[in-house]
């Protein structure tokens, strides 16, 4: 396996191929939370884009004072900052709602659940625990849902992300607080016993 | 003595790891004391992990990556590559790393340059003759003024300090301009942008964080007017609604004018909201309850009514911190 940085420097020559292998290595984790951000899978597939191209725009000016992943990271969260910007005079109706319709078509695009052999029933009730939770994440605002996955699967700590997202640290965890209350309700985690939760596929296992 | 408002405050922290070992473990052993907080811990942390549960399955399975690396290759070949490749190929081959000392080493010649052609400037033209009248508008010490002066008054009789003051040409030299100023009876003075700048690093200073300039910087030319407005409306009802004797109608306009500020006051915080830019959306929220008082304040409002608003305000600091939304972002060097 060629390493990282040899790759790096290749890509820097304006070597494709070696970039786009370094893509490889991290393209889930980018696709995931552009996944997240914009609850659309082709949206996500565009908005991930777009951070591979410019981060290929940008590779010359790569040093290795960080590692690759945060210099990435820095790239998507401009990315997806942007994109929030571009989607404002878009933004009409507010809320954005991911539907099930939508959901079918992630079959076409090879989305399906990762689990080929579940039952219909079982998919459709995956299915409808994705919908609630994208329509939890729907809930929040644009900036609140990028904080949030920042916090919850990248693990950036407070000041990280208070500098990425220009804002206070105080709105960062006001943002946390939002985000996981409101994922709570459309789970439907109980707050007096949260050990009862009302997952349906708790119960299935 | 357990708080629970105390520790629910630390639970965001505490479910994202952000108290330290001694204190995350700390906040755990407060927890088990209080039934009512450790419930809302858990169904914190459970709200999560059904999170990461859930989404895991929302993500696309293995046969999808192939198309998704095509189509991001076709789109690599589209797209022209970024401008310190272009630059390498077209100067042969160049590592564009090996450029940057070249790059340096040429925009810190172009900016002596420019330096010295400004400062050369400068000296042939001499200070503007204008900038007396901007120096003199606002009256601070400055230091430099009283040493020159002292200078006139040792080096110079008596009589001879009023000729020495006349005599010298105001636009000749700032100090000595200032000096002038001073002895027509006007103290001397700094330059707007320089007030201005004290203003700013005055209100970072007392806000102590770097929320003040990026926040004002979020917020759009509209919002800011709108604080401005909201800021006159509030003075003029805090100072109305002190008044001994108060009329039915001392406050009408007030309560006119809160209505329309009311109204466009919603329509911000929304658009704000849709924007997601949060400072805003927080500035806008906490000034809506005001303006939705005063505008329904009844005719002949009570003492306790207008007290209780007034009270508000003063604990809020509202007025204060409209004054700093509305103030212009300046960056300090």
């Amino acid at each position: 396996m060629i390493q990282e940085d040899k790759l790096i420097e290749r890509a820097q020559e304006g070597d494709q191929e070696a970039f786009c292998l370094l893509a490889r290595s991290y393209q889930r984790r980018i696709y995931a939370l552009a996944l997240h951000y914009t609850r659309d899978p082709h949206e996500a597939e565009d908005l991930s884009q777009e951070v591979w191209l410019k981060a290929y725009q940008a590779i010359g000016g790569f040093r290795g004072e960080a590692g690759f992943y945060t210099w990435l990271r820095r790239i998507t969260v401009n990315t997806f900052l942007n994109h929030q910007r571009a989607m404002k005079t878009m933004y009409s109706s507010g809320k954005k709602a991911f539907r099930l319709g939508e959901l079918v078509s992630l079959d076409e695009l090879g989305l399906a659940p990762a689990e080929p052999r579940q039952a219909p029933e079982e998919r459709l009730q995956q299915q409808m625990m994705v919908e609630k939770v994208m329509e939890g994440l729907g809930e929040l605002t644009p900036q609140q849902r990028l904080i949030f996955l920042l916090k919850h699967r990248e693990g950036m700590t407070y000041d990280e992300i208070a500098r990425s997202c220009a804002v206070s640290t105080g709105t960062v965890k006001k943002a946390l607080f939002r985000a996981i209350n409101r994922l709570r309700e459309y789970l439907g985690v109980k707050l007096s016993a949260a050990e009862d939760v009302s997952y349906a596929a708790r119960e299935r296992r | 003595m357990h708080d629970c408002v105390k520790t629910r405050e630390l639970l965001v922290d505490l479910v994202f790891d952000e108290l330290g070992p001694e204190a995350g473990r700390r906040a755990l052993l407060e927890l088990e004391g209080c039934p009512d907080c450790q419930a809302q811990y858990r169904s914190m942390t459970e709200a999560l992990r059904v999170f990461d549960q859930v989404t895991d399955t929302a993500m696309p399975e293995e046969s999808y990556w192939p198309g998704y690396e095509t189509r991001l290759r076709e789109r690599l070949r589209t797209e022209r590559p970024g401008w310190t490749l272009r630059l390498a190929d077209w100067i042969g081959g160049f590592h564009p790393l090996m450029m940057r000392p070249l790059v340096a080493v040429g925009l810190a010649l172009a900016l002596l340059a420019v330096g010295w052609w400004t400062w050369q400037r400068r000296q042939a033209v001499g200070p503007s003759p204008g900038a007396l009248d901007v120096a003199t508008e606002t009256p601070t010490p400055q230091p430099k003024v009283e040493s020159h002066d002292e200078v006139v008054a040792k080096t110079a009789k008596p009589g001879e300090i009023s000729k020495i003051r006349t005599a010298v040409h105001p636009a000749v030299h700032p100090t000595v301009r200032l000096a002038a100023a001073k002895s027509n009876g006007k103290a001397p003075s700094v330059r707007r942008e320089e007030r201005v700048r004290k203003i700013v690093e005055d209100v970072v200073v007392s806000r102590g964080s770097d929320q003040p300039l990026i926040a004002a910087s979020l917020f759009t030319a509209e919002t800011i007017r709108h604080f401005e407005k909201a800021q006159l409306m509030l003075r003029s009802f805090r100072n109305t609604s002190a008044a001994k004797r108060l009329a039915a109608t001392d406050l009408a306009y007030e309560r006119q004018l809160s209505r329309r500020l009311l109204y466009q006051n919603i329509l911000l915080r929304r658009d704000a909201e849709m924007k997601g830019n949060l400072p805003a959306e927080e500035a806008l929220s906490s000034l809506e309850p005001f303006l939705l008082d005063i505008a329904n304040l009844p005719d002949n409002p009570s003492s306790g009514e207008l007290g209780g608003i007034r009270e508000r305000l003063q604990r809020k600091e509202l007025i204060a911190s409209l004054q700093i939304s509305s103030a212009p972002t300046y960056q300090i060097p």
